[in-house]
């Protein structure tokens, strides 16, 4: 095959994506997404759209910004995640799955074939062209849109986040990963509609294996399942009378058709490609480029530095080793007004105790807050919990110490990460209560009788002794952000299934949540498929 | 062993389909071909549906992958892409990419036979020309009519000047002038030195053109040689008779040979001596001669004999 053959090949692959209906639909489409973004300018104070003609704060937004440090970077991402991962990498993919099915199967069609496979070109190669045709197709929107969308905020509201440009290379990825089965299923079955429908559900089917064994280990490692687990064995351990056994035996049926289930759905995902994995791998090859900006960076003379990302998963250290955080770990004093310390602490997990199996099970960040209550309690007094185990998911607790008002504030939060548990104590001057350090409230009656009193309501003055003015309310968001970020970031089960997945995909991480492994098995399964493709076609009389 | 110096040999050539999820179902559809085709002359190819002659054609052309038997294209194995480099293709029923300008499949399909673009770029314009679709080149071949995708197919195929050309049923949907400016083009084509393959339902057009005739039967060659050589000497001398009778058919079935009762009367191939005998013979049943005709059997009368005789 001469570079004229070639050149001929591109030549079709372009003609026949350019002539495409759906693909100058697509266009319009992402000529308008593009559009829109140079009508919004996203300000460091507020939004304004059409060229000031709407101004919206980010207030307004409420909970949808999350990070109360940088709500402008916060929003342009919820911006740019919706367009790549919901329109583009779910509606967009699929309708670009509808419009290229047909490339392959229009090619082997009696007519089309005879023309085109007698000429002097292999028959691969002339598989390749239609499958790169089709690559080609979403590559132009997917290129289009991320780097137009991206020229549209750089320009209108000089946000410069060159890691967004990645997104465009996971979306054809993702595409890439479908085609193949695509053109496997049009040369098995040489038929469109056959092509369009399986590739569509085995985009949805790969999402959905991935979707359920992410939320199943989730739910497995964070504990969901283990205390489903403990209370199976306790309901054996108590279980005299026939009812508690048959009780546990439910349980015991329960915990054995999760497993199951998480099985089959590990099963399919290791088979299956990892399209889901696109997003993460879009998030992380971001993050390689634009590092992330610490909130919060405290330093003290060659000791470690800590950097807190607000609304991230993840502190790190730079210039030391976790292992200065053994013992009486490292205090920093804050600058802020009224002062204040953070203590961060390291130690080795504790266990529980042995199971009836005889398993020694570490203790969860949910036991130890647990714990660690009901000491303040002892201590303090109920009134004295400002956050319960029941607030945040179980990792953060806050209250007063006793003693004559204003009172102290003590902030912990706990964090179990592989054999340690890091502790970050935060012990607060009286009236550092930041102004949007909000109380969730309780639920059930249990967590209720925790609930924290309200500050500012006439029983808490009645109880506290004393009302806070509001003048009082020093500014410690950086210490909020600083426990909500790090308690997010080595504990995610603070966080959902897809959070904790996305913390745990990386690199170098194990086997199940490693980006390479991700890209090698996707990969594999493409050639296989292409493979067989080549197999079938090899054998196809035309 | 095949022969390198022809342009095309094939030897015992046997190709079976199967069809069904066991492939239990079988069709022969060549059973055994011998063929050696030289350089330079309008080989026709002809047969009922079914007979195997497009099979023949797809495995010269590596469209079918498995078959039994010695094959050769150029001296190359059917299935290498480069013994398709001199050939042009035309296949029966063909379709065009519909997204592509008549002018783009021109230049598109010529630089996959590995052609520069410049060289395709300087062919097309005559070759659109001569067969009447240079004035439509730039609109999408969607918008072609039947007999317009047939020139075009009939011109893509030979935009890379090709030394040996697969024509299958080439006058397909054309109009007489058309067909005729193909049959004109062909007979160019053809003194210019190249050789060419033509599968037609239409004899009569065949045997214009046809240098040699290979006539094919369930999988098989019957008959193959040059027109005269198939059509003979042979006469056919057919009698439209008036008060004819079944006593007077089977008294004409002594002289000559290979007849067929027709509407009003009975034909067959005789010499002069036989034809005279015959009228005698009619004379005297009392039967009357309206008209005698004299023709010369044609290529379609040797087709149907032959399949005829081959059924039998």
């Amino acid at each position: 095959m001469n570079r004229n053959t070639i050149r001929a090949l591109l030549a079709d692959a372009r003609y026949q994506v350019f002539d495409n209906v759906v693909f100058r639909i697509l266009l319009v489409v992402a000529a308008l997404i593009v559009a829109l973004s140079f009508c919004v300018s996203f300000g460091e104070e507020d939004i304004s759209i059409f060229f000031g003609k709407w101004v919206l704060s980010y207030e307004q937004f409420g909970g949808l910004v999350r990070s109360s440090s940088d709500p402008r970077g916060s929003t342009v991402q919820i911006v740019q995640s919706t367009v790549v991962e919901l329109i583009a990498g779910t509606f967009g993919i699929m309708l670009c799955i509808a419009a290229t099915a047909f490339f392959t199967p229009r090619l082997l069609e009696k007519g089309s074939a005879d023309n085109i496979f007698s000429k002097p070109v292999g028959r691969f190669t002339l598989l390749l062209s239609r499958y790169f045709a089709g690559i080609f197709f979403v590559a132009v929107l997917s290129f289009l849109m991320v780097f137009g969308v991206q020229a549209g905020l750089s320009i209108m509201s000089g946000y410069n986040d060159w890691g967004f440009l990645w997104s465009a290379a996971t979306l054809v990825y993702t595409y890439a990963i479908l085609q193949a089965f695509s053109v496997m299923v049009a040369t098995l079955a040489r038929n469109s509609v056959a092509s369009i429908l399986l590739t569509m559900i085995l985009f949805m089917f790969t999402g959905c294996a991935n979707s359920s064994w992410v939320g199943l280990e989730w739910a497995d490692q964070t504990g969901v399942t283990q205390m489903m687990r403990e209370n199976a064995q306790a309901a054996e351990d108590e279980g005299e009378s026939a009812e508690a056994e048959a009780e546990a035996n439910k349980k015991s049926e329960g915990e054995a058709a999760f497993d199951l289930i998480r099985s089959i759905a590990y099963a399919c995902r290791s088979v299956l490609p990892r399209t889901g994995d696109a997003d993460m791998l879009a998030r992380m090859l971001r993050r390689s480029i634009e590092g992330r900006q610490p909130d919060v960076v405290i330093t003290e003379g060659d000791a470690p530095v800590l950097h807190l990302v607000s609304n991230q998963r993840k502190f790190e250290f730079t210039g030391g080793g976790l292992e200065e955080l053994d013992g009486d770990g490292l205090v920093w004093m804050l600058t802020s007004e009224g002062g204040g310390t953070i203590r961060i602490t390291r130690e080795l997990r504790p266990k529980r105790e042995p199971s009836k199996s005889g398993k020694i099970r570490d203790k969860s960040s949910r036991d130890l807050i647990r714990e660690l209550r009901d000491r303040i309690i002892e201590e303090h007094g109920q009134i004295a919990i400002l956050r319960s185990p029941g607030d945040h998911r179980g990792r953060r607790i806050d209250w007063r110490v006793a003693g004559r008002p204003p009172l102290p504030l003590r902030s912990c939060v706990l964090i179990t990460k592989d054999d340690h548990l890091y502790t970050l104590m935060a012990e607060l001057p009286a009236g550092a209560l930041p102004s949007d350090w909000d109380y969730e409230e309780e639920e059930d009656e249990e967590e209720a009788a925790t609930a924290p009193p309200d500050l500012e309501s006439e029983e808490e003055a009645d109880e506290g002794g004393e009302e806070y003015e509001s003048s009082d309310i020093l500014n410690l968001d950086p210490v909020q952000d600083f426990m909500l970020g790090a308690s997010f970031a080595t504990d995610p089960s603070m966080a959902n299934a897809e959070v904790w997945y996305e913390s745990k995909f990386d690199w170098d991480a194990e086997w199940d949540f490693n980006a390479f492994v991700s890209i090698g098995t996707s990969l594999a399964f493409t050639l296989l498929m292409l493979f067989i493709s080549f197999l079938r076609l090899r054998r196809t009389d035309f | 062993m095949v022969q390198s110096d022809s342009i095309l040999s094939v030897r015992d050539l046997k190709k079976t389909y199967t069809k069904g999820l066991f492939k239990r179902e079988r069709f022969e559809a060549l059973r055994g071909i011998d063929l050696e085709v030289g350089r330079g002359s309008v080989f026709g190819l002809l047969g009922p549906n079914g007979a195997g002659k497009t099979t023949l054609i797809k495995v010269l052309l590596g469209l079918l992958p498995s078959w039994k038997g010695e094959a050769q294209v150029f001296g190359m194995a059917p299935k290498n892409p480069a013994s398709r480099r001199r050939i042009g293709y035309l296949p029966e029923a063909h379709r065009m990419p519909e997204y592509l300008t008549g002018w783009q499949v021109m230049i598109l399909f010529g630089m996959m036979t590995g052609r520069s673009k410049a060289e395709i770029e300087e062919r097309a314009p005559a070759l659109m020309q001569r067969l009447g679709i240079w004035k439509d080149a730039h609109r999408k071949v969607r918008g072609y009519s039947k007999g317009m995708q047939q020139r075009l197919g009939l011109a893509q195929s030979l935009i890379h000047n090709p030394d040996l050309l697969f024509l299958d049923e080439p006058t397909d949907g054309v109009d007489p002038r058309g067909r005729k400016a193909i049959r004109v083009l062909i007979e160019e084509l053809r003194d210019q030195g190249m050789t060419i393959f033509i599968n037609s339902h239409l004899l009569q057009e065949v045997e214009l053109i046809c240098d040699r005739v290979v006539i094919m039967h369930q999988g098989q060659i019957l008959r193959q040689g040059t027109v005269d050589e198939l059509i003979g000497d042979a006469e056919r001398v057919s009698f439209v008779l008036e008060n004819s009778n079944e006593q007077l058919n089977a008294a004409l079935h002594a002289f000559g040979q290979a007849h067929r009762t027709e509407p009003k009367g009975i034909s067959a191939e005789m010499d002069d001596e036989q034809a005279n005998a015959a009228i005698d013979c009619i004379r005297k049943s009392g039967a009357r001669i309206r008209e005698v005709r004299r023709d010369r059997k044609t290529l379609e009368d040797v087709f149907i004999e032959l399949i005829e005789e081959d059924r039998q």
